[in-house]
Formats: structure tokens, sequence, C-alpha cells
């Protein structure tokens, strides 16, 4: 650990010094010699989802970070999941069938992400039955069409009601004249994995602006090896062929004058190498497939006096078919079949008084039209579950930033969402944004969120051989109480952050003495952690950020010890041009500490090295790419949940990638 | 709290070691470097009446760019050297060029553009509402890039040229 500080203070140290040595230079930045044109794509920092319109990050009352399209080509990211795996204070866990997010130090085994609001484009990706962030290839939005992803940390109930518990996570997608043609992507790597993708973006002179893009992705897997089942009776612990993804994905967005429709729909099949909830091992024909869509139109218009209206109606789709083999005997395929549609409308209304205070308003009512799960064997035909619902859920919302003087911003927030089978509540925020020295930001934080229990907690049921129901579980709370410091200088930000939440009536799945699991209201939890980021931005096109951050999370019950979680993160990332423009190298290093199994042992902990040689424009609009993920081939397990023997899963060693993309 | 302490001495040491930074605004990574550069760029884009020997840029009430402007101060623009003041007070305003008013003379912006009504200036800002109060060139944050928009009645009844390159690029606004 301590090697690991050591590494992370010389390398602040460097970076500072040689920060100093290129002010004196004082060489002309690639910024002056830009021309117009060229200037108007600059990106600089605001972000969308916190307040729901774009304001600077410096005043927006949560702690932030941004990853954009061009960290996405640099560091070769291929899913959300490392996406997110690269910005502080977050790290994703995968079982080989799903990946699971983990902020604050949280992240309970047995649920899907269900703590993180994941949003695109502003419409709610979390599905109605478990409530699903997806944030691996079961995400129906491709890497590549991603423009930005803002990871607004802390509670944002009080704007977007429940799940939004740790935090928002919100994709912006790219807009047409990024995409500006045609463009064709093929990459290929190990495990036979390989991805093609067509993309279409052009911004007519009409006013209409359209995308249109569809993926394939099918990768073989790898062939792994599990102690827990070293017998001759399952292949002595080998499972070849079973580590299967596919997925095709389809995404299309037209504007016009106001007018703002997207569709979007997706589906993805995974094989379940690991024998979870005692499955067959080694057998391919056990495997999970998830697919959603949804259609949503948005009409906005801003009037005079800076005054913005919109409105937008949605309607998803979403369908989980679960393929399990089970010897009982005789081999029977037993199927998990959970099937959610739902539609909503929202309104939003945001206006300035006078000069200094901009006021934000809204109402969204979302009707659950089906929430339905079953679980049954396919021969001979037998029911184990058969549960229909319905629900809605009304939620009205109003936001203020006020300037009290030059110096000091407040954000005060509060959102009501009134449930069919839960009692109202009502969730705030309050937030003292505070410059107390130019270019510095101090944000104090308070913020109240919660989350309703899902479908799949509240009714899911295998007929009490796995899993049984539980119709009586109650919201969880959580408050959180968070400190923000951030400093800008020049190509350089700084930002230093605490946080301390308390959560109640924390919904968890628990073994039952049957040995049958039940989600249960378990009482509480606290968490408290601290974060250290920086980054910087050299002039001849150097990019580097280094984050640390340390968490904790304890329970009240007494012999409670909270699994899955590393107190300690470290992450590095830095770019620099080999070749003038021409050819690039993105290294990235990821540092996490031993995390608690299930069972109480400790994994390791790992320290993981990707890299990624990237040459853009390499004949005419042609971008190459090569990215080594695990270039040290360490060996480094994720903690499993409770359907696994495995106490920890295997991830992937060393794996590669060749990317090709031409825009015509 | 080993850790703790940690992180108190690397942010101790951020702080001091960066002390020349302490003029520039809250403002974000680059937004005001980038708002900079484009205001350099305007003068390619604007032909003022009067022969121009070198171009100046002035900067009116509290100033958001601090070390942003040093990036262009000095550049040379069409052959011509590129100047930055700060002037303090109305008076002092007839030597300049392009003028950005700062967001903090917001309650004062009719009587600011009242008194550089005839004086070829190119007025240019970066708040809400400016280019309908008849500020010239607006700038404003979309999708995060820095964009801008144009009182094209503000820029005809000056004796201004502004080139149609430039006209295309922005977005045109119209006086309340």
């Amino acid at each position: 650990m301590l090697r690991v500080f050591f590494v992370a203070l010389l390398s602040l140290v460097i970076a500072l010094t040689s920060a100093a040595a290129g002010r004196e230079t004082g060489e002309r930045s690639g910024l002056a010699a830009m021309p117009i044109e060229e200037l108007m794509g600059v990106e600089v920092s605001t972000v969308l989802g916190a307040s729901r319109y774009e304001q600077r990050i410096s005043d927006a009352p949560a702690s932030i970070s941004i990853i954009t399209s061009q960290d996405i080509k640099r560091y070769g990211y291929r899913t959300m999941a490392d996406v997110l795996n690269s910005v502080p204070g977050l790290y994703v866990t995968y079982d080989r069938n799903y990946h699971y997010l983990g902020a604050g130090g949280f992240l309970r085994q047995g649920d899907y992400n269900t703590r993180m609001l994941l949003l695109v484009d502003g419409h709610r990706m979390n599905n109605n039955i478990y409530d699903t962030a997806a944030v691996g290839n079961d995400l129906i939005l491709d890497i590549d069409l991603v423009d930005r992803v803002e990871v607004i940390r802390g509670p944002g109930s009080s704007l977007y009601g429940s799940n939004a518990f740790f935090g928002v996570i919100n994709v912006i997608t790219k807009g047409a004249s990024h995409v500006n043609g045609l463009e064709l992507s093929a990459e290929g790597g190990s495990s036979d994995a390989n991805k093609q993708r067509a993309t279409f973006g052009r911004a007519f002179g009409n006013g209409l602006e359209m995308v249109l893009s569809a993926t394939r992705y099918h990768s073989r897997g790898q062939s792994l090896y599990y102690k827990e089942y070293d017998s001759p009776a399952t292949n002595s612990g080998r499972s070849d062929g079973g580590d299967y993804e596919g997925y095709s994905s389809f995404f299309t967005n037209v504007k016009m004058a106001g007018l703002d429709v997207q569709a979007a729909y997706g589906s993805r099949t995974k094989g379940i190498p690991t024998g979870a909830w005692g499955t067959v091992f080694n057998d391919d024909r056990t495997k999970s497939i998830d697919a959603q869509g949804y259609i949503d139109v948005r009409y906005h218009r801003a009037f005079r006096d800076n005054q913005d209206l919109s409105v937008r109606v949605f309607y998803d789709y979403y369908r989980y078919d679960g393929k399990y083999l089970f010897d009982y005997p005789p081999l029977t395929i037993n199927r998990d079949l959970a099937v959610g549609k739902w539609w909503g409308t929202e309104a939003f209304y945001k206006t300035r008084i006078g000069d200094r205070h901009t006021v934000i308003a809204g109402l969204e009512y979302r009707d659950n039209l089906l929430q339905q799960q079953k679980n049954y064997d396919d021969s001979p035909y037998a029911v184990y579950l058969d549960d229909d619902r319905g629900s809605y859920s009304l939620g009205a919302y109003a936001q203020g930033e006020f300037t009290v003087t030059e110096r000091i911003l407040l954000n005060l927030g509060a959102r009501y969402d009134h449930y069919k089978d839960f009692s109202g509540r009502l969730n705030p925020r309050a937030a003292l944004i505070w410059n107390p020295l130019e270019r510095t930001t101090v944000k104090f934080i308070y913020g109240e969120a919660y989350r309703i229990p899902n479908a799949y907690e509240l009714y899911y049921s295998d007929g009490n051989v796995t899993q049984g129901a539980n119709p009586g579980l109650d919201p969880e709370t959580i408050r959180t109480y968070e400190l923000v410091l951030e400093k800008y200088v020049k190509e350089f930000r700084l930002c230093l952050s605490g946080f301390y939440y308390d959560v109640e009536n924390l919904i968890s799945q628990q073994t039952e003495a049957a040995g049958v699991m039940v989600f249960a209201n378990t009482g509480r939890a606290e968490g408290r952690g601290i974060q250290f980021e920086m980054e910087r931005k050299w002039r001849n096109g150097l990019a580097g950020k280094l984050s640390y951050s340390f968490q904790e999370v304890t329970s009240n019950q007494d012999g409670v010890e909270f699994a899955n979680f590393p107190k300690h993160l470290v992450k590095f990332n830095a770019f620099g041009p080999i070749i003038r423009n021409w050819l690039g190298l993105g290294v990235e290093i990821q540092y996490a500490s031993s995390q608690r199994n299930l069972n109480g042992t400790r994994d390791g902990g790992y320290t993981l090295v990707n890299a990624t040689l990237l040459s853009e424009k390499t004949f005419r609009d042609l971008d190459l790419s090569f990215s080594v993920y695990n270039v040290l081939d360490k060996k480094y397990s994720n903690p499993g949940s409770r359907e696994h023997v495995q106490s920890d899963i295997g991830q992937d060693g060393r794996t590669f990638r060749l990317k090709a993309t031409y825009r015509f | 709290m080993k850790t703790l302490l940690l992180i108190a001495v690397i942010w101790g040491l951020a702080l001091t070691v960066q002390p020349a930074c302490l003029h520039a605004q809250a403002g974000q990574f680059g937004e005001y470097d980038v708002k900079a550069v484009f205001m350099a760029n305007f003068f390619k884009f604007v032909e003022w009446p009067a022969p121009v020997r070198e171009y100046r840029i002035c900067i009116y009430g509290s100033d958001p760019f601090g070390q942003s402007m040093r990036t262009v101060e000095g550049m040379k623009v069409r052959g011509k050297m590129l100047e930055v003041r700060r002037p303090a007070s109305l008076r002092a305003l007839g030597d300049c060029h392009a003028l950005f008013i700062s967001s903090s003379e917001r309650r004062r912006i009719h009587t600011l553009l009242e008194a550089v009504r005839g004086m070829d200036i190119l007025t240019v800002g970066d708040t809400e509402g400016y280019a309908q109060e008849g500020v010239m060139v607006n700038f404003y944050i979309e999708a995060s890039k820095v964009k801008f928009e144009i009182n094209l009645n503000s820029v005809r009844s000056s004796r201004l040229t502004v080139s149609s390159q430039l006209l295309k690029l922005g977005r045109m606004v119209g006086d309340e």
C-alpha cells in the first residue's frame, strides 16, 4: 500500500514541477493557432445531468467526473463498465454474467445496479423489474456512440426520484454533426471477439439532424477453470465454451425544429459458465438473454426572457429470458422470464428570475403497464412462479440556483414522489457553493435519496427452491453529506472531496435458515470516504489524471461486516503523442486493494495496466487502434454473489483488441 | 487517519506550488482560454472603418479571463499585433476595437452600450441575454462547446463590416 502512495505522491510532485516549468517557457498553445471552425468543436467542462440544464461543473451541486469520446478512443474502452472503472471512486465487478457497479464503497451482492440511475440523453435506462442500470454489453447503446459520460456523485433523488441513490450516470450521445457522414467500424480481439458497426449521421441544411446506427458483436469467451468444480464428474473444473457473448443493437435519433425523437433496441445473450444457482457445470445451454428498447419523443421550446419548456413522452420495453439447465434428474431447462413494459411523460420548465437566479420545475408520470415474472420448467411443463403486476408513480420537483453574493451560490431542490404501493416521500438537496479564491470552489452538499423495492425484490420466487419473495419490503433511504474542493489552474484541475452517508432500511439479500435467498430490510449502513483527483493537459497534447480514493462501509448490526468494497482505489491515466498527431499512446493503471468475499475470505486486490496505441487519420479518415488489456497478465478475481459456489470469480488475463474505423 | 494526513499534505502542496493562479475566475478548465482565442479570431472576420495599426481587446468589468488572455496577447492577427487592455472607466474605451463586457456589468449594460455607440467597437459578452440587449457577439455554451450568437441589428447599425463567414457560424438573435 505504501508503495502505491509513494508512486502517487511522486508523480504528483513531478507533474506539479513540470507544471511550473511549462508556465515559464510560455509556449503558444495549440489552441491559439486553431481556426475558428475548429474552436467551435473544443470542449469545455460543463454538466447537463446535475441540474437538468447545462451549467459549469464548478456551479453544479455535486462532485462530478466527465469521460469524453476522446477518452473512450484513447484508452480503448469497450463498454460502459470500462469507462466507469476509470472514474475516481467507482469500481465495477464482473461475474461472467453481468457487470456490477460500486460507488462510495457500496456494492451489494444479489442486486443489479439498482442504486445508480443511468440516463441516456435524459432517458431513464433502469428497467422496471430489476431496476438494472446495465453497464456491460447489455447496455443497448454502443459505447462508440457516446459523446460524454457525466458521473454525478451523491444522491440525485431531489431531481430524478428513485434509484438516484449514490449517483446519476448521464450518457450523452453523439450528435449528427459529430458523426457527419457514414462511419464503418470493425474490431477483433482475444477469444474471437469481433464487432461491426455502421453509423450514419448528418445535419441537413433545413435543420434536420439524423443519426442511425447498428452494431453486432460476438465473442467465443474464455476457457475457464474453477477449483470448486475440480472433480471428474464436472470436467475437472474446466468450463469450455460456456463464456460466449453476443449482442446486436440499433440506435436512431432524429431532430427537427425543437422535436427530438430517439429510439433504441438491443438484445444480448451471455452464456453463464460458472454453474450459478446450482446449474449443470460446463454446459452452454445455461444463459441470460436481455433485450431492451425504447422510443422517446421530446419537444423543446425556448421563450424570450430565458424561459425553457420541454415535454417528453416515452415507451420502454424490457425482457429477460434466463435459461438454466438443472439435473433434477432428468436434465431439465428451467426458464426465468421477466417482461416489463412502461410508458411515461414529463414536463420541464426553466426560467431565470431577475438576473441572478435560475429556477426549474418539473412533473413526471410513469405507468408500469406490465411487470411480469415467470419461472417454469420447459418439459415436463411445471410453473413455479407466474406473477403479473402493474404500478404507477407521480413525481414533482423544483430546484433553484440563487446567487447570494458574487462568490456564493445556493442551490436548493426537492422532489416529491407518490407511488401506487408505497407512501410518498420528499427528498431534498441543498448545496452551498463558495468561491473563496478565484478559480477555487468549495461545495457543501447535503442530500437525501431513496429507492423503492423493485418487482424482483418484492415478488420473485422460484418456488422457494433458491429464492423466496418478500412483498412486505419497505423503501430504503440515504442521507449524504459531502464536502468538495475544486481548484483550477491554467491547464490543471485538482479536486479533494470527502463524504459521509447513512443508509436506513437497507434492502439486502439474505440467506434464510432453509438455504433460500430472500430480500429483506436489514437495518443501517454507514459509509465514509475521501478522494483526491488531479488532472492536467499539457500543450503538446499530453494529458494525464491521477486519483486516489479511500472508502469504508460499516453496519450498525453486530457481527455484520460488509463485503465487496476495496478500501483503496488508485487510478492513473495518461495519453501522449508519439508521432505528432498521428500516433499516440494511452496508458491506464488501476489499483484496487483487497475486497472481502461473502464467505469472509479476501481476494488479493489487483493492479491492472491497460495500454492503447491510437492512430487517428492514419490514411484519410481511417482511425486504427490496438489495445492490450491487463498487460501484466495479472491473475485477479472479483467477489461473487450468493448464486455462486465460488467465493470469487476469476477475471480475464491479458487480452487484446484491434480496431479500425473509417469515415466516408 | 494516515490517509487523511497524506491527502492534506498533497492538497497543501498543490495550493502552495500554484500561487500565480489567483487572478483568473472560477471558470473552467479552458473555457476562457477558448473564449480568448475566439476573440482573437474575430479580428480575421471584422473590418473597421478607419485603418488599424494594432488590434486592441478591452475587458470591461471584473475580468474573467485572467491568465487566459496571455495566450493571445502579443499574437499577430493579419500582420497586426494584438493588445489587451483593462480600462477602468468608460472614457478610456475610445481606443478599443473589441470590447468584452463582463457579466459583472449586467445592471449597467444599457448605459455601457449607449456610451460606446458610434465608437466603432465590436461589443462582446458571455452573459445570457446580452445579445438581446444589443451586444453584438455573445458567447454561450451548448453541449460543452463554446458557441456565439450575433445581434445583426447592432452590427448593422455600426460602421463595422462583419464577414458572412462569421455570421454563418453564429446564431442570429434580434433585439428585445
